[in-house]
């Protein structure tokens, strides 16, 4: 039984709805994600569960309970901000034991050492926030939230305010933390890498509306439209004419990952695209990535990113020809954009890993893409 | 989604409530006085209101108001610049002095220069230099210029302070010369802090009643006084009332106007660098003699004259008198503070939390309260307490009352700047962990506010212990404060007899100089 759990949640603001319909559960001990781009609606829906705002409709159920109406202290929630949101007016100490005003002196001063310790802060207990730094700032509003033992911690981009060094590690330090607590987590960011290296299970959100959710790996592999595939990740989205397992495009015969027929979208990963010299396709565009290079290439009105490996004998202005190696994705939406125009049949969920599918046999590249 | 401004929220109805009654109570009084105006019939009213005096009066309170404006922007501009611009020694201890005016309030300055001249005045008894006592326009100029201008002066000496000197720059480089340069490049921006600084000093000239009173200059305030007091034509003074309040609001739309649709911020990226201090070279002692005069009439003249009268009587027989008063003025004005507090604080948490309409027109009539000119305000709450409820008319709770929604929006203005340091966000950090609503105000909020509405309620508090016009009309048979000794004595020319009251007026005002500098020196 999931834990936590969204059904047809809606709301708007100011008659603008900022989400329509979403659903998803969150199961016991899970780290969930919910990634989108600015304005998609993630952070309401935090906020909704939460209960600092209430839906127009839906229901949000928190192990098994419906606490749609409840206020926010009578949920047992736990909310890390954006800005951490820490008391001015207080110690770290006196921030870790605020929601613990319950507990008796005793329990609750062992209780805030024991969170404290376990985000590696319990030698700063005496001290005021602004004598703080971000990391650390960013360790306390997560001691604090953790302390009252909350059924779930929702954390609203709590590495934003870091800088790009601290952000990796104290996002791999903060899940670690969360999986040794065994607690239940819910994440929203704009961060697609983030959202991938963080979570269990993810959910892509656009417009108000979840579009896939799955296991990043999941995700990632079989993007179910354009906008996941693009959004997680660069992907080039083809159009394409479909014969069962594969399709003909403007870059040539692609395998498909599962089946379709007729007129349909692709995604395929830049990775999954290897170039070979001679061709007419223009490489108008070559950035240098470290151990890898992004190349973009066009040819009339058509473009296409592809992804090689360091050394590259290309060089910008030189002619050259793509050759699909990898698995390409066959996208519900439709050929103009709308879902479900072509209807591509979808591959119904198989045993072998996807995250192998698409990166596929042959592919230039392997799995681990972060 | 990383930040919604409009966040759906209900404001909680302990929170409504107050502010909405704080909104209503501050418009009680309009209400009344356009009741009690609009009583007459229409021949009464077309008598009333097309007198030729109400023409005079007009042209009186005008002309007062201009000269004012143009006096306080003469002393006040230049010695913004010095003081804040050159190289001038002492400049933060000369900065202090420039705002101690403040605390020599008009009818304490009208006291001060109706006992200097004359045949039985300072000048006469001690040098034997008999000048006419200043009365009339100029002698009302004076008072109310020499107590407004630091207000202009602390305006001018932020914007100055503030300004981009790459812009001072920028005009020389394109062939300015440095005198052009201040003309074309500085003085126009300083155009909003003149702006927002001549509405306070505007509706303080319309509101003051002290010294034209006391200077027998007629204008709105004078007129009311005089048909309050003696004639008592009550349809009249609400009339005069109204006209008064008229030409309070054109100055607020007026100030409004000028400022709108005008950019006075910097335009490219970077950080605004600071001017170099001009030396004064040989024009130093130009300066000091000009800061000498400004100080020599704005201080030692008023507080000099007081302490020499206070000196030609003993003390002994009035300190009963001079208690009494000054306990009387507590009594008012510690509750008046105290209220105005409390009211400040929803009020200031609905205006920040919840802008919009709704909440905008709570603040409104806050700040309507406080620039309807008090002999208005106090004309209204006299009608109010006449008709509404006689029983509480002329008793100490409706000058409190009175007092509190007058000043409300200066104790909002000090609690709105502290709940900006403290973000809803941490109400809902609150809530997360377990905390009710009105125990995450109280834990999370309050602590941070607090300092904030003590600075607010000690506004209040000095301002109600030196007010005069609403304590005259709203207090009860016999009650006096320091405010309304100096005034009688001094209608009655008992120079001698207005001193100490005068003196512990300026002495208690003292501390409110220092909130002020607190707040503007500081930044």
């Amino acid at each position: 039984m999931s834990l936590l759990s969204v059904r047809s949640l809606r709301k708007a603001f100011a008659e603008t709805p900022v989400i329509a319909d979403v659903s998803f559960d969150v199961g016991e001990g899970q780290a969930f994600a919910l990634v989108g781009p600015s304005g998609c609606g993630k952070t309401t829906t935090l906020r909704l569960i939460a209960g600092f705002e209430r839906p127009d409709a839906g229901h949000v159920r928190l192990r098994g309970q419906d606490i749609t109406a409840l206020p926010p202290e009578q949920r047992g929630v736990g909310f890390v901000f954006q800005d951490y949101a820490l008391f001015p007016h207080l110690t770290v100490e006196a921030n870790v034991a605020f929601g613990l005003r319950r507990l008796p002196r005793r329990p609750r001063q062992e209780r805030v050492l024991e969170v404290l310790s376990l985000v590696g802060l319990a030698g700063l207990w005496s001290r005021h926030p602004h004598e703080l730094s971000g990391g650390q700032m960013q360790r306390v509003a997560l001691a604090r939230a953790l302390a009252p033992q909350p059924h779930v911690v929702l954390l609203d981009e709590p590495f934003n305010s870091l800088d790009a060094g601290l952000r990796e590690t104290t996002r791999q330090d903060v899940r670690t933390l969360l999986h040794r607590a065994g607690t239940t987590s819910m994440l929203v960011t704009h961060d697609q890498e983030e959202a991938l290296g963080f979570a269990d299970v993810l959910g892509v959100m656009q417009g108000g509306r979840l579009e896939q959710i799955g296991t990043p790996s999941e995700v990632y592999a079989r993007p179910r439209t354009a906008f996941v595939a693009q959004f997680l990740g660069r992907a080039n989205v083809l159009a394409g004419r479909a014969e069962g397992t594969s399709a003909i495009t403007a870059v040539g015969t692609v395998q498909l990952d599962g089946q379709a027929w007729g007129e349909v979208q692709l995604a395929l990963r830049p990775e999954s695209v290897e170039l070979v010299r001679g061709g007419d396709w223009t490489l108008s565009g070559r950035e240098y990535r470290g151990h890898h290079l992004i190349l973009r290439l066009h040819r009339d009105e058509q473009r296409l990113t592809v992804r090689a490996e360091a050394p590259c004998p290309f060089v910008e202005g030189d002619l050259v020809r793509p050759v699909p190696r990898g698995r390409a994705v066959p996208l519900e939406d439709g050929c103009d954009g709308t879902p479900n125009r072509c209807s591509p049949t979808m591959p119904s969920p198989q045993a072998h890993d996807p995250a192998r599918s698409m990166a596929g046999s042959g592919a230039p590249t392997r799995c681990g893409r972060r | 989604m990383a930040s919604v401004s409009h966040r759906s929220w209900r404001p909680p109805t302990a929170l409504l409530l107050p502010g909405a009654l704080a909104a209503a109570a501050a418009l009680l009084p309009l209400g009344y006085l356009l009741l009690r105006a609009l009583e007459a019939d229409w021949g009464t009213l077309a008598d009333l209101i097309l007198r030729p005096r109400n023409l005079v009066l007009l042209g009186n309170t005008l002309a007062l108001t201009a000269g004012v404006l143009a006096v306080d922007t003469a002393i006040a501009v230049p010695l913004a610049w010095l003081l804040s611009r050159t190289e001038l020694a002492a400049r933060k201890w000369l900065t202090v002095l420039a705002l101690l005016p403040l605390a020599v309030p008009g009818y304490v300055m009208a006291t001060a220069l109706l006992g200097l001249g004359g045949q039985h005045g300072v000048l006469a008894r001690t040098l034997g230099v008999q000048i006419a006592r200043p009365s009339g326009y100029w002698g009302a100029l004076a008072c109310i210029a020499l107590y407004t201008f630091p207000y202009v002066f602390l305006n001018t000496r932020t914007a100055l302070l503030g300004m981009d000197a790459n812009l001072e720059e920028a005009a020389r480089s394109l062939g300015c010369t440095p005198r052009e340069a201040v003309r074309r490049a500085v003085l126009p921006q300083l155009r909003p802090a003149l702006l927002a600084s001549w509405l306070v000093v505007g509706l303080y000239t319309l509101g003051d009643f002290g010294a034209v009173s006391l200077m027998r200059y007629e204008t709105y305030s004078y007129a009311i006084y005089l048909q309050y007091a003696g004639a008592f034509d009550r349809t009249y003074a609400a009339w005069l009332a109204l006209l008064l309040l008229g030409l309070a609001l054109v100055l607020i739309l007026i100030q409004g106007g000028l400022l709108r649709g005008r950019s006075f911020h910097r335009t490219g990226p970077g950080s605004t660098r600071h001017s170099a201090h001009v030396p004064l070279g040989r024009w130093r002692f130009a300066a000091w003699g000009y800061l000498a005069l400004v100080y020599g009439l704005s201080l030692a003249l008023p507080i000099g004259t007081l302490a020499y009268w206070l000196l030609q009587r003993p003390l002994a027989p009035q300190t009963g008198r001079l208690l009494e008063s000054a306990s009387g003025a507590l009594s008012v004005a510690l509750p008046a503070a105290a209220a105005a507090a409390l009211l400040a604080v929803p009020l200031a948490y609905l205006v920040s939390r919840k802008p919009g309409r709704a909440t905008g027109v709570l603040e409104g009539a806050a700040y309507m309260g406080y620039a309807t000119p008090p002999f208005a305000f106090g004309l209204g709450w006299v009608f109010f307490g006449l008709r509404g409820l006689p029983w509480f008319y002329q008793t100490l709770p409706l000058l409190v009352i009175a007092l509190a929604l007058h000043f409300l929006a200066l104790a909002v203005g000090p609690v709105r700047s502290a709940l900006a340091q403290a973000p809803p966000r941490l109400e809902e950090a609150a809530r997360a962990l377990g905390y009710g609503p009105v125990r995450a105000f109280a834990r999370a909020t309050l602590p941070l506010i607090v300092r904030g509405t003590v600075a607010g309620a000690a506004l209040v508090f000095l301002l109600a212990m030196k007010e005069l016009p609403i304590t005259f009309l709203l207090s009860p048979p016999g009650f006096s404060t320091l405010a309304t000794q100096v005034f009688s004595y001094t209608s009655e020319a008992l120079f001698a007899q207005a001193a100490p009251f005068a003196l512990a007026i300026v002495a208690l005002s003292v501390p409110f100089v220092g909130l002020l500098l607190r707040r503007e020196v500081a930044r």
